[in-house]
């Protein structure tokens, strides 16, 4: 659930990377901080074991003013996969305003991705968001691998679902700007409902995903503080 | 939309402020560090503009940086010093700030998340006390239930034995009524040759006193010899009501000390009619201490052992009661050269309605009836069988003492 800060003309949004262990979430998150402008995110902030396991989160701010001077910002965590930490998920997902389902293609992973998205179902439920109301992107992960589910079988599988589905290689950054292009889309919808982000801050829903991505149409989020108007900063 | 059980959740998503970062324990020994490297003062300052940490004067004129790695700065550091080393000032600042944030953020996680599972775990553990109340409740009741079919089972099975004890009884009348109308009948036709002989004596009177002497001593030895036999008859007939009436006293209810030998006697001659001609029923009593019980009952497991063994032995064959003391026990044995009992039938002899005859030969309480009375007398019962040899069933009575 979006927060919306009327007095400090601010929108905080959160978006989780979910799915089950080592499927590739933290690397979208590395891969999506490269690709963005400097001035648009802030610095990744990582919770992690010695061996690169995501313990607690995974943190990416991102940030944009729009026309009306409104600061969207968007906050992108990654849940720890591994199936013991699923209070930690639950408290990650809470209060989400779009997800991606990061699933593994190899064929052994598929027994995971399924337990894992009826995971991301029912800690949804817990949490108290309405999971066919919430936004929501599937990527298929890990396409560079040998033995993955083919292409075909994945299209037909999800074809039945009202959700999009993205075929990346993070590793190699194809596809995680498309499923995070294709989850704005989405999450931009539920966002204009509540707050009239078109009629009232003048973004439309281009401009949105333009300033998310590219700084199109929005500005850098740095402003000047209160207090220090005498400062000169470097 | 949002439930918010667990306000520290929020946690997760929250910023921080400079101040919460920079714990106020270690705000000293920051003041300390960063007067070592301005000599000239310096200031910290939050992004709201509240002051943190201040040294010298005439700040205003100073250079100054953002501090913090997110997109908007947390605070500001200014001081009278180079740019190079303010911005690497602020490096080191930032480095502390991150890793204060990735601390804190940590902690609350954990402890939100541990808070989650306490509290899953307390639901878990109402549910499983409820769960636990329930099956309590379904105890009490399966054995509020048990109870009650014990206690169906147990009537049923009083009136079975009443059921079986009439059919003895029925049984045993029979018996009794044959054996009582023998004597009855010889006793009746003694009674008609004596009314005939008296019809005599009186015709031979009226004809004088010579001729009713001699018919009087005509008549007379037969006649003595009549009313022996006629008395021996009653005296048949008396034993026999007597032993009915020691066997009908089953349902007195009252403990006597009794002469086992006298029981078993009585047995036989009441169970005696009842077997078959061929088979020889044989009584071997040895001198026996006094036992105290229910007569009535003892009889009866006596009298089921047995028509048992008879029932074993079929058309002919032997049966011997035999009665010995030994030690503090009275042991009485009723052995038969009958069928035996096979060695998979055995140990369910006892079982109430187990049985291997054919129906109408009874129900399959015999033993049963048989082993209660036994073991209501604190004794046992042994069993001896070899299929084909036969079967020897010894009761154990302990005597009694004092």
């Amino acid at each position: 659930m979006a927060d919306y800060d009327q007095s400090q003309q601010r929108l905080t949004v959160k978006l989780v990377y979910y799915g089950p262990a080592l499927s590739g979430k933290t690397t979208n998150l590395l891969r999506l901080h490269d690709l963005l402008h400097p001035q648009l995110r802030g610095e990744l902030m990582s919770l992690e074991t010695r061996n690169d396991r995501t313990l607690f989160f995974d943190l990416l701010p991102l940030g944009f003013r729009t026309p009306s001077g409104l600061v969207v910002r968007l906050k992108l965590f990654t849940v720890p996969g591994q199936v013991q930490h699923d209070s930690t998920r639950k408290a990650v997902l809470s209060r989400a305003d779009g997800v991606v389902f990061v699933a593994d293609s190899q064929v052994t992973q598929r027994i995971n991705n399924g337990e894992s998205f009826e995971n991301l179902a029912a800690n949804a439920a817990r949490v108290g968001l309405a999971f066919e109301n919430l936004p929501l992107v599937v990527q298929f992960n890990k396409r560079d691998l040998r033995d993955i589910v083919p292409e075909s079988e994945i299209r037909e599988t999800w074809s039945e679902t009202p959700w999009p589905v993205v075929l990346a290689c993070a590793a190699r950054g194809d596809g995680v700007r498309e499923t995070f292009t294709a989850l704005l889309h989405h999450a931009y919808e539920a966002l204009d409902g509540e707050f009239a982000l078109a009629s009232r801050h003048g973004a439309e829903r281009s401009l949105f995903v333009g300033a998310v991505l590219d700084g199109a149409g929005g500005s850098p989020v740095g402003a000047a503080p209160c207090g220090a108007s005498t400062l000169r900063v470097r | 939309m949002t439930i918010m059980a667990n306000p520290t959740i929020d946690s997760v998503d929250r910023d921080w402020s400079l101040q919460e970062l920079l714990p106020r324990g270690e705000l000293a020994r920051l003041r300390q560090a960063l007067e070592g490297v301005f000599n000239g003062g310096f200031r910290v300052f939050s992004a709201g503009g509240e002051p943190l940490l201040e040294a010298g004067a005439g700040c205003h004129d100073w250079p100054g940086v953002e501090l913090g790695s997110d997109l908007e700065p947390l605070g500001y550091l200014q001081a009278d010093a180079p740019a190079g080393v303010l911005q690497g000032v602020a490096g080191l600042l930032n480095l502390l700030l991150q890793t204060a944030r990735r601390y804190q953020t940590a902690a609350d996680l954990h402890h939100a998340a541990m808070q989650d599972d306490y509290e899953t775990l307390q639901a878990k553990h109402i549910a499983l006390q409820a769960s636990e109340e329930r099956y309590r409740a379904l105890a009490a009741d399966l054995e509020q239930r048990v109870c009650e079919q014990v206690r169906t089972i147990d009537q049923r099975q009083r009136q079975l034995y009443q059921t079986e004890k009439l059919a003895a009884v029925g049984q045993l009348a029979a018996g009794v009524a044959h054996e009582i109308n023998n004597p009855i009948g010889f006793i009746r036709s003694n009674l008609s040759s004596a009314a005939r002989y008296l019809a005599e004596l009186n015709s031979a009177q009226a004809e004088g006193p010579q001729r009713a002497t001699e018919e009087l001593s005509e008549l007379l030895p037969d006649f003595s010899e009549l009313v022996r036999e006629s008395q021996d008859g009653v005296e048949r007939v008396a034993t026999i009501v007597g032993d009915l009436r020691e066997f009908s006293r089953v349902d007195r209810g009252s403990e006597e000390v009794v002469d086992v030998n006298q029981l078993v006697r009585t047995v036989c001659t009441m169970t005696g009619p009842q077997i078959g001609e061929d088979i020889v029923l044989e009584q071997d009593l040895a001198p026996l201490p006094p036992l105290r019980c229910e007569p009535g009952h003892l009889s009866q497991a006596l009298c089921n052992l047995v028509l048992n063994a008879a029932q074993a032995v079929g058309a002919s064959g032997r049966i011997v009661v035999r009665t010995a003391a030994a030690g503090n026990e009275v042991r009485v044995a009723v052995a038969d050269d009958g069928c035996g009992i096979e060695g998979a039938v055995l140990p369910r002899i006892f079982e109430p309605f187990f049985t291997t005859r054919e129906v109408g030969q009874g129900v399959g309480l015999g033993l049963t009836v048989c082993n209660d009375v036994v073991r209501a007398l604190g004794g046992r019962i042994e069993v001896a069988s070899v299929p084909g040899d036969g079967s020897i069933f010894t009761l154990h009575l302990p005597a009694t003492t004092g």
